[in-house]
């Protein structure tokens, strides 16, 4: 079997659900009613309380859709809910813990629930200070609480208030000397109103990401951006296209000049997929050939230079992402187990790997499940 | 709402946010998290191939004792998880 049992299963992307007391335990005392809170509501005027966030007044239904118990795939949809109905896991991390064990997964990397996952909520904030203070105060819960329980089971990620640049600097800094190996950043950002990775705004932030060698790690629809589907299309469609704004993120980085300027730069493509790759690459190869001369791109090497150089992507379930593995290069693939979402295959996630793996040569898989993101993320076995 | 007024005046608005209600984009608009009737019935689905693969080991009688000592094990922990789920899911 070439998925071999001491193998470890890395994963790159997986969520977290903030318990109630994330920001209440770390922001001053005077915000603590501006802060985010839990607060019982009955958004349906039914009686039925649910817990749901509240922001500077603003109410976010959602802590975490659906894991309500009894419900059937069927039936889910958008509604509100209650700790007591989920799976431990999610907000646990002893929990979780116990729930990667059986489904062998060794570590993971878990990105915000109720932030977003690039932390956008807070960019919406009416005080900056107190945006500042939450955002920070996530990096705080998810490094020396969450990821501290486990230190070799949890890949530390952290957020950055991506609105000011020079605060996004200051706290990449302080969170990489904390132990984070990633940072969570937008993938469309001009999608929030912010300049695109082809102007030069960013630089800073990806000159303080190169340098403190953390990757740049960019969540499908963590700029809130959906792919375009019609207003009266299922649920399915927009399922379906997730992948696609991971597509878009990537193209934009390769016509950029952004790249070139920052080469140690590493760029992580969460749940997007991967069989996808060879072919945006080979079109965007195909478009420098024949557009470069009136385009402002770079002149001197096709865009799929700029994949290898700086990129990876990872699959949950991506059968012709394997099978055509090495037009994507087997050094820019990782694995991710994406629980507690229910496309998560827990507690099966070693058995479908084997699964999806089976015909691939051992050194392969190995890098594939493993080495890859301990290279990348910087997290080394422990000894 | 700050992003995009701090660094570059006059760039279109964020996104909407409902004063009253969720964004009108979220992150995880097509992500559901497992449920605990779900993970029951996953880990249900689980330990009955466990022990049919415990079973297995012991009949053939080949020298399997790490990996049947790895396997009882796991069944033990996904035992364990599923009676907590048990008795959560009985309460409600």
């Amino acid at each position: 079997m070439p998925l071999q049992t001491w193998m470890e299963l890395i994963s790159v992307d997986d969520h977290l659900i903030e318990h109630p007391r994330v920001w209440s335990d770390r922001l001053p005392r005077k915000y603590l009613d501006a802060g985010p809170k839990i607060i019982e509501h009955d958004p349906a005027g039914t009686g039925r309380l649910a817990q749901v966030w509240e922001y500077e007044g603003r109410i976010y239904p959602y802590i975490g859709l659906n894991a309500v118990a009894g419900k059937k795939p069927e039936d889910y949809g958008v509604e509100p809910m209650r700790y007591s109905d989920m799976i431990p896991g999610c907000y646990d991390p002893k929990a979780r813990v116990a729930d990667m064990d059986i489904d062998g997964v060794q570590a993971m990397t878990c990105f915000p629930s109720f932030p977003r996952f690039a932390g956008a909520v807070f960019a919406e904030g009416d005080d900056d200070e107190l945006a500042k203070l939450c955002s920070r105060a996530w990096n705080d819960f998810h490094i020396d609480e969450w990821a501290a329980t486990a230190p070799d089971r949890f890949i530390p990620l952290s957020i950055v208030p991506f609105w000011d640049v020079e605060a996004s600097v200051k706290e990449i800094y302080r969170v990489a000397e904390k132990g984070a190996r990633c940072v969570s950043f937008p993938d469309l950002p001009e999608k929030l109103g912010l300049p695109s990775v082809h102007s030069e705004h960013w630089d800073p932030v990806l000159s303080a990401i190169e340098d403190t060698g953390l990757v740049l790690a960019q969540h499908f629809g963590s700029g809130g951006f959906p792919p375009p589907v019609a207003d009266d299309a299922p649920l399915a469609v927009f399922i379906a296209l997730m992948g696609t704004v991971s597509m878009t993120a990537l193209t934009n980085w390769l016509f950029s000049h952004t790249l070139d300027r920052h080469p140690k730069l590493k760029i992580g493509l969460s749940e997007g997929g991967i069989g996808w790759l060879p072919y945006i690459l080979e079109r965007c190869d195909s478009v420098w050939r024949k557009h470069r001369f009136y385009n402002n791109v770079n002149q001197e090497h096709p865009p799929s230079v700029l994949f290898e150089n700086h990129f990876h992507g990872c699959f949950i379930e991506d059968d012709f992402g394997v099978e055509v593995r090495h037009h994507i290069g087997i050094d820019r693939i990782t694995w991710e187990c994406d629980y507690p979402h229910s496309d998560s295959f827990w507690p099966g996630s070693r058995e479908r790997a084997a699964q999806a793996l089976k015909d691939v040569p051992d050194n392969e898989v190995h890098s594939i499940v493993e080495l890859n993101a301990r290279g990348f993320y910087n997290f080394p076995r422990v000894a | 709402m700050r992003a995009g007024s701090t660094t570059s005046p006059g760039s279109p608005e964020m996104y909407s946010a409902d004063r009253d209600g969720q964004l009108s984009v979220s992150d995880w608009a097509d992500q559901d998290l497992l449920t605990k009737d779900q993970a029951r019935e996953r880990l249900s689905h689980e330990i009955a191939r466990t022990r049919a693969n415990l079973d297995r080991l012991g009949k053939a009688g080949v020298d399997a004792g790490s990996e049947m000592g790895l396997l009882a094990r796991r069944l033990a922990a996904m035992e364990s998880i599923r009676n907590e789920y048990h008795a959560d899911l009985d309460r409600t």
